[in-house]
């Protein structure tokens, strides 16, 4: 117990920080990686809440393979190159920060501080695949529509890619 | 064991949405044939086509797909649903009418493009049906990723593809903070179905910060979607870069959807009033009031359009006040009839009101540069009197003037306002109602007594657009004088 | 070959196995590195006709050591206007990966007599976990990083093209190789390597390569064409094509930080050629009954071998693909016949099983109870 939550503050402070450098850092590929940083904590949550599969996912696909396209996009484009990306400050920081806070703020005045009734969500279905598979592809529950309008939504994605990618000469 | 779910019949609720579906496979797979026609209009012939096949099935299913509930509660039918379902659907056709000249004149008639918008479609109907956040969300997507492609669809212009990438943008982000909002609920409530939510917000269970944090992010999320001021920043850039005719699809259609989520939402989350109506006030106020003002600088028809989008956003959000009001105040239902059915009636106003006027831009613009500005529509009444006359008709319509549609889907938002008691929600309308008449009436004038060099139109004006024109102005019209003709339609909302 | 459940004082064999494994499967993996590297050269000597390392040592068996020595006392060069921090990290972060996939290797299955005659079967891996094949798919798909961020922090463009080449090429291979997994996930049915091994056990007819013919044998050639292409190896190996690039991402890295480049290739090598073992070709399980008296980890050993002279053969045999051809190949092909592959066996298999052992919706207790409120978990602790 008490090793679990030792272990979830550290990680969730490592998560946090990496978060931050996300935004904060001036470089665009240090940003990835920090990015990537909060992935990987992302799935040892999940790990550590029994979402075994969902964990690897997580790592696979985001980790993996969408981050690797950032850094590619990036290293591409030479975003990487000393001159920092954002010159512009203006209004835009305050004003971000200032939102961020109140988001911030009233998320900790919900949830740490407990005003909130206490409600755990108790998760539908533990982690593993057979599992996953039962509740996601059971005609009985609300997920199976949502797994199957996703795949419109991919096709969807496809099709602009290749609209906004093709050549005028038809 | 195993559930007995008759599985046909719930998949036979969404044949509608299928028909768009194999539609739009259809096209994909006969992309070939259909880019080497000589012909353009193949392709919405063929979208067209599964448009009306939607329609078909959406009629076919008349009162038995009021009371459907499929997919494990994710989506349902109401009359809420199927009225919004056929206002959209009829959008549709329209939009589809007007791109083939547009787009065969830029080297862009492609049947990709009905493939986006038949998508596009389907998700906004998914936002119409779903009963579920997680739908809410994917509907907003596939409605939004067809919308940002569209807009970005002539390539050459560099203005589209500004306004397909702004929109893209702070549509992304719109997204993400409707997504958070969703997992705040979700965390708070354990539940993303809006029936469970009902039920727990009747139990009061749920009134937690987190849970009205939650649901204010899904209502920034959908405001954003709806351009309902201050969330509308990217929507007179976007109108303004994008393809005439996709501008039409996109003012209308988004907002529809969105409209459709806001009313069940504020239909089913009542009981917490308190959090949620101060803030649908605000935004009604700041809608009308900024909507209307900056119209009036505008010189741009399409940001004026777009503008007004905004303020009409800002009407409909009165009607969600009065919805939500009249619930509060335990008014009697006819009050909430009242509000919810004056909604869908104004959405309905909305759509052909500016589905007409940007028809007629498009109709003017022919196969020619983008008829844009005021200056473009100078004489026009000279040069082609029947779009002038239709376009006079639609301005009216749009500035509130009996006798027409557009009058008579305010009076229902005001009526409906007193008696939900939102007096002040109700005076600003009929305040704002009075600049609104101005950038409108500028329009006409323009039309009618402004004169330049420019010759009498030749031949080359899109005929479908012109049917869209003609067939809007009569509506508008007819409407207005005889709105009982809809209540077929509107009338059995609740 | 039964071996008794022993302790010694408090420490208890079925205890201590995952660390004897660890300590075991590293040691192995790190000794075999060099006599890899001078396998590959006598094997690359043999086929191109020359004679390959022959002064250091006998038959030139040390010549790698000798290498390594030599990489070791070299120069450490700091290149200028590099990105310090990544520049070091980078063969660290490709390591890492490399060697934390060998904890979900099944080597062997070990029998245990637990007393009493009873003998159980334990595997000797370092954690038997049941998304095993996931982790493994996780952990290939974050090496590529390592080569990536050479590149980028290098500050050569050499070095950048070849982290470019990486990237692109990692993902377009990786998802025909998901694909092959999956195949073999669901011939096997399960996600956990040991049980996957475990389900070929017999003869060569069942392993599962063999099976679903020709579904298995296509889906296990899509994984060996895209195991080569993920650890960057000749045809594949665009992304340090020397005639192209000077040596690509890792150009401006000397002394260990190139030696570390140049043992995570080997031991990459062994990994994957472990997964592809397990996956495809029977694990640990002998090629037929006959031959069970040898034991399991030496058919698992040879089969890996076997497959690092595969990577060899290949890269005597073949010539370096043409970027375009590269991503044609895994996009227009590999992709199309792996996905193909998958949807064919899950056809299959769901017409095979018979109706009876179909199993149902099993019940999974309510989804939505948000009528009552529950303690909050960390209360609930």
């Amino acid at each position: 117990m008490q090793g679990n939550s030792i272990g979830f503050w550290i990680l969730a402070a490592l998560c946090i920080a990496a978060a931050v450098q996300v935004v904060a850092n001036r470089n665009p590929v240090r940003s990835a990686l920090a990015l990537v940083g909060v992935m990987c904590c992302l799935s040892v949550f999940y790990f550590a809440q029994g979402a075994e599969f969902v964990g690897a996912v997580q790592v696979i696909v985001y980790a993996g393979a969408i981050m690797v396209l950032f850094l590619f996009v990036i290293m591409l484009l030479n975003l990487g190159a000393p001159n920092p990306m954002m010159d512009r400050v203006g209004l835009s920081k305050p004003v971000a920060l200032l939102a961020s806070a109140v988001l911030l703020g009233s998320l900790a005045f919900a949830g740490a501080l407990k005003i909130a009734p206490g409600r755990a969500v108790k998760s539908p279905v533990s982690g593993t695949v057979q599992q996953i598979g039962y509740a996601l592809f059971d005609p009985g529950r609300p997920w199976l529509f949502a797994f199957e309008l996703t795949s419109v939504l991919l096709l969807v994605g496809v099709v602009g890619a290749v609209v906004l990618a093709q050549r005028r000469s038809d | 064991m195993r559930r007995d779910i008759d599985v046909m019949a719930e998949i036979a609720f969404i044949y509608p949405l299928i028909a768009l579906w194999v539609g739009a496979c259809l096209l994909l797979l006969l992309a070939r044939p259909l880019r080497r026609a000589t012909r353009p209009g193949g392709s919405a012939a063929l979208a067209g086509a599964a448009l009306l096949a939607s329609l078909a099935f959406l009629v076919r299913q008349g009162n038995e797909g009021l009371n459907v509930i499929a997919f494990g509660g994710s989506i349902a039918g109401d009359p809420l649903t199927a009225s919004i379902c056929t206002i959209l659907l009829l959008c549709g056709m329209m939009a589809v009418a007007l791109a083939p000249t547009y787009l065969a004149a830029r080297g862009y008639d492609n049947p990709e493009y009905y493939v986006l918008l038949l998508t596009s479609l389907s998700g906004a109907m998914l936002m119409a049906m779903a009963r579920d956040l997680v739908v809410v969300f994917l509907g907003i997507e596939l409605l939004s990723f067809g919308l940002y492609i569209m807009a970005g669809f002539v390539r050459e212009d560099a203005r589209g593809g500004e306004a397909s990438l702004k929109y893209f943008l702070l549509g992304a982000f719109a997204s993400a903070l409707m997504l958070y909002g969703i997992v705040l609920v979700y965390g708070s409530s354990g539940s993303t179905n809006i029936e469970a939510l009902r039920s727990a917000v009747i139990k009061e269970s749920v009134q937690s910060a987190m849970f009205a944090g939650g649901l204010a992010l899904v209502l920034i999320g959908l405001a954003f979607k709806a351009a309902v001021a201050p969330f509308h920043q990217w929507s007179p850039d976007a109108y303004e870069g994008a393809p005439l005719p996709v501008t039409a699809f996109m003012s209308v259609v988004a907002k529809i959807a969105a409209f459709a989520v806001l009313i069940r939402l504020a239909d089913s989350l009542a009981p917490l009033h308190a959090t949620w109506l101060p803030a649908v006030r605000l935004l009604a106020i700041l809608s009308m009031v900024v909507g209307n003002v900056v119209a009036v600088a505008q010189q741009n028809l399409k940001r004026m359009l777009a503008y007004s989008g905004v303020a009409h956003a800002g009407y409909l959000m009165v009607a969600v006040a009065a919805l939500g009001s009249s619930h509060a105040k335990g008014a009697a239902l006819d009050t909430q009839t009242l509000a919810m059915s004056g909604a869908v009636f104004y959405l309905l106003a909305y759509a052909i009101m500016t589905m007409g006027a940007f028809a007629v831009l498009t109709y003017v613009t022919g196969t020619g540069a983008e008829c844009q500005t005021l200056a473009d529509l100078k004489g026009l009444a000279r040069r082609r009197p029947a779009a002038a006359y239709g376009m006079a008709a639609l301005m009216l319509s749009l500035g509130g003037v009996p006798p027409t549609i557009g009058f008579m889907g305010k009076l229902q938002i005001f009526w409906a306002a007193v008696a939900g008691r939102e007096m002040g929600l109700a005076v600003a309308l009929a305040l704002v109602s009075v600049v609104a008449a101005y950038y409108y009436l500028r329009v006409v004038l323009t039309m009618c007594f402004e004169e330049t060099g420019a010759e009498p139109a030749t031949a080359g004006a899109p005929r479908a657009a012109g049917w869209v024109v003609a067939i809007s102005a009569t509506a508008v019209l007819v409407l207005g004088v005889m709105p009982g003709l809809l209540m077929g339609l509107i009338g059995m909302v609740r | 070959m039964v071996i008794p459940n022993f302790s010694i004082g408090p420490l208890h064999l079925l205890d201590v196995l995952p660390y004897v494994a660890i300590v075991t499967i590293l040691g192995v993996i790190l000794l075999l590195t060099p006599f890899l590297v001078w396998y590959e050269r006598v094997a690359l000597a043999l086929i191109q006709d020359r004679l390959g390392p022959n002064r250091v040592g006998p038959r030139g068996l040390l010549q790698a050591f000798a290498d390594g020595i030599k990489l070791f006392l070299k120069e450490d060069i700091r290149p200028s206007a590099i990105d310090a921090t990544i520049y070091y990290a980078a063969p660290v972060l490709m390591m890492i990966p490399a060697l934390a996939a060998c904890a979900v290797l099944p080597v062997a299955d070990l029998r245990i007599d637990m007393g009493g005659g009873r003998i159980e079967a334990i595997p000797f891996v370092v954690g038997n976990v049941n998304i095993g094949i996931l982790y493994l798919l996780g952990l290939t798909s974050l090496q590529v990083y390592g080569i990536v961020l050479a590149g980028w922090a290098s500050n050569n463009k050499y070095s950048l093209m070849g982290g470019l080449r990486s990237s692109a090429q990692t993902i377009s291979y990786e998802l025909s190789m998901t694909m092959a997994v999956l195949t073999g996930v669901l011939i096997s049915g399960s996600t956990n390597m040991v049980e996957i091994v475990r389900s070929q056990a017999g003869t060569v007819a069942d392993w599962n390569i063999a099976k679903f013919l020709p579904l298995g044998f296509i889906a296990t050639v899509v994984y060996l064409i895209a195991m080569v292409a993920e650890t960057n190896r000749a045809p594949f190996d665009l992304p340090e094509a020397e005639s192209e690039l000077v040596a690509g991402f890792h150009t401006e890295y000397s002394s260990m930080k190139f030696a570390m480049f140049f043992m995570c290739e080997y031991a990459s090598m062994l990994v994957i050629s472990g997964v592809a073992t397990a996956l495809w070709f029977g694990g640990w399980n002998s090629p037929h009954p006959a031959l069970n008296f040898v034991p399991g980890f030496v058919w698992f050993i040879l089969k890996v071998v076997a497959f690092v002279m595969v990577y060899v053969w290949v890269r005597a045999t073949l010539p370096r693909l043409r970027y375009d051809a590269l991503m044609a190949l895994g996009w227009k092909r590999l992709l199309p016949i792996a996905l193909a592959a998958l949807v064919l066996t899950a056809t299959w298999d769901a017409v095979r099983t018979p109706a009876d052992k179909k199993s149902g919706w099993p019940v999974i207790e309510a989804p939505h109870d948000a009528d009552k409120p529950v303690a909050r978990a960390s209360n609930a602790r």
